[in-house]
């Protein structure tokens, strides 16, 4: 099967290297400006192949900010409905899986508020709460990913945002600042107080102030 | 809080997230509805109405919350209820119903109110004393929630009492299945006929299975000539174990741990454990064995937990650098090079001379290999080859060492006094390598 799909060009992410790990083979050849020109006249393979090149990546942005949530599939339909009807706005093509990014933290951020208005409401079912992912493979991880994001869920939405695509998806500040739509500064500044507030609640949850305890960076000096 | 500490939790958050994201199948089924839903709209020209990103994307997040049905009521003692006032029962029950069908029953010298009231259910928040809460499931959407302190009991349709004095917390599930979330408890689903305390104080959770009664449970049970048969009783004392699938009660009988794990039964020697207890008040042998159960039984994070507590509560003992050298190699384990070699040099600086030092020494260059640091690899090794010539990483040292020093390598005094003893190598000085004499 893999002999009859043609070798597609790679895709290059926005400093121009190539992305040998995400390619896909999809049925629409292009680097993402070139995807976008075809968004924008209409191809009819070109939605898909949006959806097929930034999905996966999308996915886990939306995870990072949200946790493992069954709300996931939502945003991620909801992020890109919103991409491919507001594409105009997109003023950089070669841009497109920043300016993606930047829609989906959006997107995930709206639930965030969404779910502190409906404060009261956002028990469920016990059958409906979403059980930590069963096959995963340490019930350690498990246990201590929840508590995490039980921590990440008592703080402010500016601050846990960021938090979240700093420390967890590991992205640079500049990227960081970008997917907020705030400047360098102000990101820095926020995550300064996010890690405060994250070290004062982690401190208070015996789980966490053991594992941050256990990290040989804690309290250490290394120079 | 450190930014390393920090990328390196959220580097395990991140794993363990992709682990979870790789068994969600769900990328296939929006991929379906997204391009159903375009299809549709392609044909009825939404496309060319598309507002701007910031606009379109709270505008849909707004319609989202819409709720259009419009909230249940309640009454007391015939008189409507009113949401958000306190009311207490003094010396006789008192009744609340709900539109719904759904009552509330205070028990005398109770406190509760109805903080919230939505369509499909409403959220109690009990002061004080007991209340029997009986919700009318109606739909897949019902939703009722009781707070009581600092739990929460999440409720679609059931029966069952609850209580809560400011210290203690009970629930009598009585029909259906609740998930009760609060201290200690962390979070667990609670099936009928189970009975759920917890003292804070203690940090003591008891849950109780009632025995299956033939006839007549409750009175037979409560006056009945015969000695009511023992419930059967979980104590559990950590929050990780309710998540845990649930032993049998006999096999939380007097076990020794100490036993199981030296027998290399960790994961029973982890089941049995009181956990808390030994963390808080265990001698450093125990520590140590419990520490070393949970990493040879899969449990990283409580062997981290185990061993961290030892080095707090018992510096400067023996069993304190080797948990420095089992947390070495946990993070070794882990891909935390970087980590490892820390805690090596940790066990390094603070073992006294003998076979786990040599071990400690030894990994240590490994550590520093697979971090990449080659700087710091090549002073551990020549100080490993220093020391222990004929030691199991010997050969591996010297390959290092003659890597980069096929002459004579500068002599210079070695370093003396480190911050965490003579044998700190950590960080790698930009000065060239020394062999210490």
């Amino acid at each position: 099967m893999g002999a009859s799909v043609p070798e597609m060009p790679k895709p290059v992410d926005d400093a121009g290297r190539r992305r040998g790990a995400d390619v896909h083979r999809l049925g629409f050849a292009g680097d993402d400006a070139a995807l976008v020109a075809a968004l924008r006249r209409g191809d009819p393979g070109a939605p898909a192949s949006l959806y097929d090149r930034h999905a996966p990546y999308l996915r886990r942005v939306i995870a990072r900010v949200l946790g493992v949530d069954d709300e996931i599939p939502e945003v991620l339909q909801e992020t890109f409905a919103q991409a491919l009807a507001s594409l105009d706005g997109l003023d950089d093509p070669r841009r497109l899986r920043a300016w993606l990014v930047r829609v989906a933290v959006f997107t995930a951020r709206g639930v965030i508020r969404k779910r502190r208005r409906q404060r009261w409401l956002r028990f469920r079912a016990p059958e409906q709460v979403p059980e930590a992912p069963q096959a995963a493979r340490d019930p350690e991880a498990r246990l201590m990913l929840r508590r995490v994001y039980e921590v990440v869920e008592r703080m402010p939405e500016k601050e846990r945002v960021p938090f979240a695509l700093r420390y967890f998806e590991g992205m640079e500040l500049v990227d960081v600042a970008d997917a907020c739509a705030v400047s360098l500064a102000t990101i820095k500044r926020r995550l300064k107080k996010a890690r405060h507030r994250f070290a004062a609640l982690a401190e208070r949850d015996p789980l966490l102030r053991e594992r941050v305890r256990a990290s040989p960076h804690f309290g250490v000096d290394d120079g | 809080m450190d930014e390393r500490a920090l990328l390196e939790l959220g580097r395990e958050v991140a794993a363990e997230q992709d682990a979870a994201l790789e068994e969600r199948d769900d990328l296939r089924a929006v991929r379906a509805r997204l391009l159903r839903r375009r299809a549709r709209r392609w044909h009825v020209g939404r496309w060319v109405a598309a507002a701007t990103l910031a606009a379109a994307a709270a505008g849909a997040l707004i319609s989202w919350g819409t709720r259009p049905a419009p909230p249940i009521g309640f009454e007391v003692a015939g008189e409507p209820g009113r949401e958000g006032a306190w009311m207490a029962a003094d010396e006789t029950p008192r009744e609340l119903r709900f539109s719904d069908g759904s009552r509330v029953e205070l028990a005398p010298g109770a406190g509760l109110r109805v903080s919230a009231l939505g369509p499909e259910g409403a959220r109690l928040d009990l002061q004080r004393g007991s209340a029997r809460v009986e919700v009318r499931h109606r739909s897949e959407d019902t939703r009722w929630a009781v707070h009581a302190g600092p739990f929460e009991v999440r409720v679609v349709g059931t029966a069952f009492d609850v209580s809560w004095d400011g210290e203690r917390f009970a629930l009598a599930l009585e029909e259906g299945r609740v998930r009760i979330s609060g201290p200690t408890l962390n979070e667990r689903v609670v099936d009928a006929g189970e009975t759920v305390r917890v003292a804070l104080s203690e940090r003591r959770v008891e849950i109780v299975q009632a025995e299956p009664a033939p006839a007549e449970p409750r009175t037979a049970n409560a006056r009945g000539a015969e000695p009511e048969p023992a419930p059967r009783v979980e104590e559990r004392t950590d929050a990780e174990r309710a998540e845990a699938p649930r032993p049998t009660p006999r096999r939380r009988a007097r076990i020794d741990w100490r036993r199981l794990a030296r027998e290399g039964r960790h994961a029973d020697a982890l089941e049995v454990a009181d956990w808390d207890r030994v963390l808080a008040t265990g001698g450093p042998e125990d520590l140590v064995l419990l520490g070393n159960a949970a990493r040879l039984g899969g449990a990283p994070a409580r062997a981290r937990a185990a061993l961290t507590a030892l080095r707090m509560r018992h510096p400067g003992t023996p069993q304190a650098a080797e948990a420095a050298f089992l947390l070495g190699r946990l993070a070794l384990g882990a891909g935390r090079a970087a980590d490892a070699a820390a805690w090596f040099e940790r066990a390094v600086a603070e073992s006294p001379d003998g076979p786990q030092r040599m071990v400690a020494a030894g990994r240590r260059i490994e550590a520093y290999e697979r971090a990449g640091n080659e700087i710091a690899a090549r002073r551990a090794a020549r100080s490993y080859l220093a020391r222990h010539p004929e030691g199991p990483h010997a050969a591996e040292a010297r390959r290092l060492v003659a890597e980069t020093t096929p002459l004579a390598a500068p002599t210079r005094p070695a370093r003396s006094a480190g911050r965490q003893g003579p044998e700190r190598l950590a960080p790698a000085p930009l000065a060239p390598p020394s062999l210490p004499e």
